[in-house]
C-alpha cells in the first residue's frame, strides 16, 4: 500500500459515502412521495419503509397492553433511524439536514422530534422518513397533517444512523491503514508489527486468490479497488453483528451502500472494458448470426444484471442474517406474551440459537466479503482479458 | 495468521474458484427471462392486440436467450480451463 494508493482508496471510500448518502436519503424521498417506479427504487422503498422508531414502539405498545409486533421490530432494527437507540430510552441524537426547494435548507438535532413523537422546524418523521407539515412545533405527530406538495420539495440529506455508521468505519479504515502504510515505510524490509500483523495475510489473500487469479497480469490497477471494497464490506459487516454502539447499523444490508459498491464495479468494468470484451458482449465471435440475435439482448443485459446481482446479494445475506437473529430474539416476547414461563424458557432456546448464528455470520461476513471481491475481479477480469489465440 | 482457504493445496483453492463464477447464474437467467417477459407485457400494453403475442414470444425468447447464456458462461470457463 503506497501513499497514492491509500489516497485513491480515501477517495474513493469518501465518494462511496456521498453517493451512499445521497442515494438512500433520495430513495427514501421519493418512498415518501409514492412517485418511485423502477424495481431498485421499489425494493429501496420496501427496507427503507421501516418506521424509524419501530422498534421502540413495538416494545411499548407491548408495554402497554398491546400485543407484541415482531415484523415492526425486526423491519425498525434493519433499516435506518433518525437517531441512534443506545439503550432503554436514551437515543443518541443525530444531526437532521433537510433542504426545501421552498424553506431552504434546515440543520436541527433530531432529539427535538422527541423520538419521532413532535413536529419542529415544520418537519416530523413520518414512517421513517421525513415529511413536512404546517403545524407548530411540538405538536404530536398524531395530530400533525402532512403537507404534501412541501413534502414532495422536501429532500432529506440527514446525517442517520448508516451515515454515522459510515463515519466510523470510514475512522477505523483510516486510522489502521495510515498506520499500516507507515509502518511499511518505515521499517522497509523488516518483519511486520502491530496492525501489519491484522491486514498483511487479508492483502495477500486479496491480492494472490483475488486479483491474481481472477484478473491476470494487470491486476496491480484494480487492487486499490478490490482492497477497499473487501476491507469496507468486511469491516461493516462485522460491525452490523455488534449488537451495541457503534455497532448494529446494518450497513452492508443497505441497498442504497450495496447499490453504491456495485455501481462502482460497473462503472470499472464498462470504463476498463478492452475491445476483446465489447466484441464478446455486441458480436460473439464464432457464432451463427441467428444465435447473434438472441444472443447480443442477452449479453447486453447480462452487462447489467451482474452488477445487479451483486448488489442483491451482499444486502440479501447480510439483511438475512440480521433477521434471524432478531427472530430469535422476538420469540421470547411472543411467548412471553402467551405466558411468562414460556417466554423464559424460549429465551434459553433463543439465546443458544443466536449465539450459533452469530458465530456462522462471523463466517459470512468473511464470505460476502470475499464473493464481493472475487466476482467484482472476475467481471473486471473478462473486461480487460487480452485475447489469446492457439 | 494463515486462513483456511490458503491452506488448501493450489488445485483445491482453484476448484473452490470455478464454482463462485457460477454464484451469480442462477440469478441472472432468471434475471434475462423476466426483463424479456416484462418488455412483451409493456409492448402488448401499449400496442394493445387483441392476442398478448409479444408477452409468450418474448417470454419464449427470454427462456432460450438465458439458456444461451448458460452455454455461453460454461463453454468461456472450459476455455479458461484449457489455458490454465
Amino acid at each position: 500500500m503506497s501513499i497514492p494508493n491509500l489516497l485513491r482508496t480515501a477517495s474513493l471510500l469518501i465518494g462511496s459515502f456521498l453517493f451512499g448518502a445521497a442515494s438512500a436519503q433520495h430513495d427514501g424521498h421519493d418512498h415518501a412521495t409514492h412517485d418511485h417506479v423502477d424495481v431498485v427504487d421499489s425494493t429501496v422503498a420496501s427496507v427503507v419503509a421501516a418506521d424509524s422508531d419501530a422498534p421502540k414502539l413495538a416494545l411499548e405498545e407491548a408495554e402497554h397492553g398491546g400485543r407484541f409486533d415482531a415484523g415492526k421490530l425486526i423491519m425498525g432494527h434493519i433499516g435506518d433511524e433518525h437517531g441512534w437507540h443506545l439503550w432503554g430510552h436514551t437515543t443518541l441524537p443525530l444531526p437532521i439536514i433537510v433542504y426545501n426547494t421552498e424553506r431552504g435548507v434546515s440543520i436541527f438535532s433530531s432529539g427535538h422530534f422527541d423520538h419521532g413523537h413532535k413536529t419542529y422546524g415544520g418537519y416530523m418523521i413520518h414512517e421513517g422518513s421525513i415529511v413536512a407539515t404546517k403545524d407548530a412545533d411540538g405538536t404530536d405527530v398524531h395530530h400533525a397533517t402532512i403537507d404534501e406538495p412541501l413534502t414532495k420539495a422536501t429532500w432529506d440529506i440527514s446525517i442517520t444512523k448508516n451515515v454515522l455508521s459510515l463515519f466510523i468505519s470510514l475512522a477505523i479504515l483510516l486510522f489502521v491503514f495510515i498506520n499500516v502504510a507507515k509502518a511499511y515505510t518505515r521499517r522497509a524490509g523488516q518483519a511486520p508489527t502491530g496492525f501489519q500483523n491484522m491486514v498483511e495475510p487479508i492483502i495477500l489473500f486479496v491480492r494472490d486468490d483475488v486479483a491474481k487469479s481472477a484478473i491476470g497480469p494487470r491486476y496491480m490497477t484494480f487492487m486499490p479497488y478490490l482492497l477497499t471494497a473487501f476491507f469496507f464490506i468486511f469491516l461493516n459487516n462485522l460491525l452490523g453483528l455488534v449488537p451495541f454502539f457503534p455497532g448494529g447499523a446494518n450497513l452492508t444490508g443497505n441497498i442504497a451502500v450495496t447499490l453504491v459498491l456495485a455501481l462502482i464495479t460497473f462503472i470499472i468494468v464498462t470504463v476498463k472494458g478492452n475491445k476483446h470484451y465489447w466484441q464478446h458482449i455486441l458480436a460473439m465471435p464464432g457464432v451463427p448470426g441467428w444465435v447473434l440475435f438472441i444472443l447480443t439482448p442477452v449479453e447486453i443485459l447480462g452487462m447489467f444484471l451482474k452488477p445487479f446481482v451483486l448488489m442483491i446479494r451482499l444486502f440479501a445475506n447480510i439483511t438475512a442474517g440480521h433477521i434471524i437473529a432478531l427472530s430469535f430474539f422476538s420469540l421470547i416476547f411472543v411467548f412471553g406474551e402467551t405466558n411468562a414461563g414460556a417466554g423464559y424458557g424460549v429465551s434459553v432456546m433463543s439465546l443458544a440459537f443466536t449465539v450459533f448464528m452469530t458465530m456462522l455470520e462471523l463466517l459470512v461476513a468473511f464470505i460476502q466479503a470475499y464473493v464481493f471481491t472475487f466476482l467484482s475481479a472476475m467481471y473486471i477480469g473478462a473486461a480487460v482479458e487480452e485475447p489469446h489465440h492457439h | 495468521m494463515s486462513d483456511p482457504i490458503r491452506r488448501l493445496p493450489r488445485r483445491t483453492r482453484s476448484g473452490y474458484n470455478s464454482y463462485l463464477r457460477f454464484t451469480g447464474l442462477g440469478l441472472t437467467m432468471v434475471g434475462i427471462i423476466l426483463v424479456f417477459c416484462f418488455i412483451g407485457y409493456w409492448l402488448d400494453r401499449i400496442l394493445a392486440w387483441k392476442y398478448p403475442v409479444f408477452t409468450i414470444v418474448l417470454s419464449l425468447l427470454g427462456i432460450a436467450g438465458s439458456m444461451a447464456y448458460l452455454f455461453k458462461e460454461t463453454g468461456k470457463r472450459d476455455q479458461h480451463h484449457f489455458r490454465a
